[in-house]
């Protein structure tokens, strides 16, 4: 079974030297390790909740993803490069958990519980609705567009920071943000939710 | 048209990681991380084996892990008449420390103090609270065909008209009567009653969270045996391959040395080195060859500087080991 993070991550400018800071953490210095735990495992986490789908356990494959961190860490040449190869790591542990739990895709008794939004207050049912068909638009999606619209429209990253942690060229991440945010429109418009505005709208165009 | 933060901005919202949610990861890694990177030692082991400790008095569960402890009491309250029959309403709540003490109604015969973390769905008549951490008081009044239940990760109870406690932390999940009877459900077992001065104890459902539960005992000095059987229910319900299950084998082993089952321990090295595993090899072929050091039928294993040597020396060593006992 390929590993999680196997992949040497170099240094986009591989004569700088790497920076005090990150080698300790390529060191395994205890603070250095807990600096890093406290700075990614929020971002980790929430990759986690945001792109695992209904039947994966977030908590567990974030805790599962920090494992597989604190082990191969060492691999991460500089700081820079770290935020990819997270991701990298984020995204084959989410591949290996949905593969565990695909025996029980139809077993309505096992659904684990998505994250909740509660609000207190008018329209509860309402709002339940809202969140519950916005989720099954993201959730229908083709993953590598899913993870843009997460990286750039829930998480507010530029198209050059979601380039960089999807280890692909700017004017592809750009143009498949584009194909996402037109997929997104078209099915959330199927769900009855009113399309967003702006970058997001598919308007009256027809699939490219 | 809708605005793309309105569509968005709940679900970034409700994905977010809290502090608290960073608390609870935490506390299922060990407290000293890079001791996640330390070498696995068998250079400690006992020249000879040790007869097995006899076992200690059950450990006080006691621990207050920085998680905080879930205690519900429900108790009877009010002795109010109705004329007419409760509405059953639909029912939203996310508590949290804003509410901190505070004795907020659902309905009209329940009462919540809350002091951490958790939701409450479900209907003003059968309530349904979703437990993440810290404490809430839970206040019923009787004869009014309230069903309400208090869910955990580990645990479901239900009041059937009593008084309990109900305390989770990086252990599991206990649940303790002093009153009634109260109807427990593991997550990963059957229903049971738990009854006047019983206890009954929900161990975490997940490898994950029974890998914690081993480091938290492990901490605490609990009886090796006892964190032997967390971490050998981890592995039952560990993904093969994962970082998880990997970490779970390699506790596993290391307790069997530390016990003085070098033959296990061995063998458990061989299946952890067989399986492929990436992560820690050239530390579990240490550990092998550092088991089979100057007993006779190991020379061999000793010498391997290869996986696959390694496996095809290990059984005749481990049979040494196991004859040496």
């Amino acid at each position: 079974m390929e590993e999680a993070g196997d992949a040497l991550v170099r240094d986009p400018q591989p004569t700088s030297p790497p920076h005090p800071a990150w080698m300790a953490v390529r060191s395994g210095q205890p603070k250095a390790l807990e600096a890093l735990f406290v700075r990614w495992m929020p971002v980790a986490l929430q990759w986690c909740r945001r792109l695992g789908g209904p039947r994966v356990d977030a908590d567990q494959a974030a805790q599962e993803v920090f494992m597989v961190v604190l082990r191969k860490v060492a691999q991460v040449e500089s700081e820079a490069a770290f935020p990819r190869w997270l991701f990298a790591v984020t995204r084959r542990v989410l591949a290996q958990q949905r593969r565990s739990a695909w025996p029980n895709r139809w077993d309505p008794s096992s659904p684990i519980e998505s994250a909740t939004a509660v609000s207190s207050g008018v329209a509860v049912q309402e709002a339940h609705e809202r969140r519950r068909l916005v989720w099954e638009a993201l959730e229908s999606m083709p993953q590598e567009q899913r993870e843009i619209l997460t990286l750039c429209d829930i998480e507010g990253r530029t198209d050059p920071e979601a380039a960089d942690i999807l280890g692909i060229p700017v004017g592809t991440a750009k143009s498949r943000l584009r194909r996402a945010r037109y997929t997104f429109s078209n099915r959330a418009r199927n769900r009855g939710l009113a399309p967003p505005d702006g970058p997001n709208a598919a308007g009256d165009e027809e699939l490219p | 048209m809708t605005d793309p933060d309105d569509i968005f901005g709940t679900l970034r919202d409700e994905t977010a990681c809290t502090d608290r949610d960073l608390a609870r990861l935490r506390a299922l890694l060990p407290s000293d991380l890079s001791s996640v990177l330390r070498e696995t030692r068998s250079d400690a082991l006992p020249p000879t084996v040790a007869p097995m400790p006899p076992t200690p008095a059950p450990a006080n569960r006691r621990w207050a892990w920085g998680l905080g402890a879930v205690a519900i009491a429900a108790a009877a309250l009010f002795a109010v008449g109705r004329m007419q029959g409760p509405k059953d309403l639909p029912v939203a709540l996310a508590l949290s420390d804003a509410d901190l003490g505070q004795r907020l109604s659902v309905g009209e015969s329940v009462v919540l103090i809350p002091s951490g973390a958790g939701t409450v769905e479900g209907s003003t008549l059968s309530p349904r609270i979703a437990w993440e951490q810290g404490r809430i008081d839970v206040e019923v009044e009787p004869g009014k065909n309230i069903d309400l239940a208090v869910i955990t990760r580990d645990a479901e109870v239900r009041v059937k008209g009593t008084v309990f406690t109900v305390e989770r932390d990086a252990l599991g999940t206990t649940v303790r009567v002093s009153r009634g009877v109260v109807g427990v459900r593991c997550a990963d077992g059957p229903e049971a009653d738990v009854t006047l001065d019983q206890e009954h104890l929900c161990l975490p459902k997940t490898a994950g969270g029974l890998l914690g539960r081993a480091r938290a005992l492990q901490g605490a000095g609990a009886d090796p045996s006892t964190v032997l059987e967390s971490v050998e229910l981890g592995l039952d319900r560990s993904e093969a391959g994962s970082a998880v299950d990997g970490e779970l084998q390699v506790m596993r082993m290391e307790l069997l040395a530390g016990r003085g089952d070098r033959a296990e321990a061995l063998t458990a090295a061989l299946a952890y080195l067989a399986g492929g595993a990436a992560l820690r090899q050239d530390e579990i072929l240490q550990f092998a060859r550092d088991l089979g050091q100057g007993l006779p039928g190991c020379e061999a294993l000793v010498a391997a500087s290869e996986a696959a040597q390694l496996q095809q020396e290990g059984p005749a060593c481990a049979a040494a080991l196991a004859a040496s006992h």
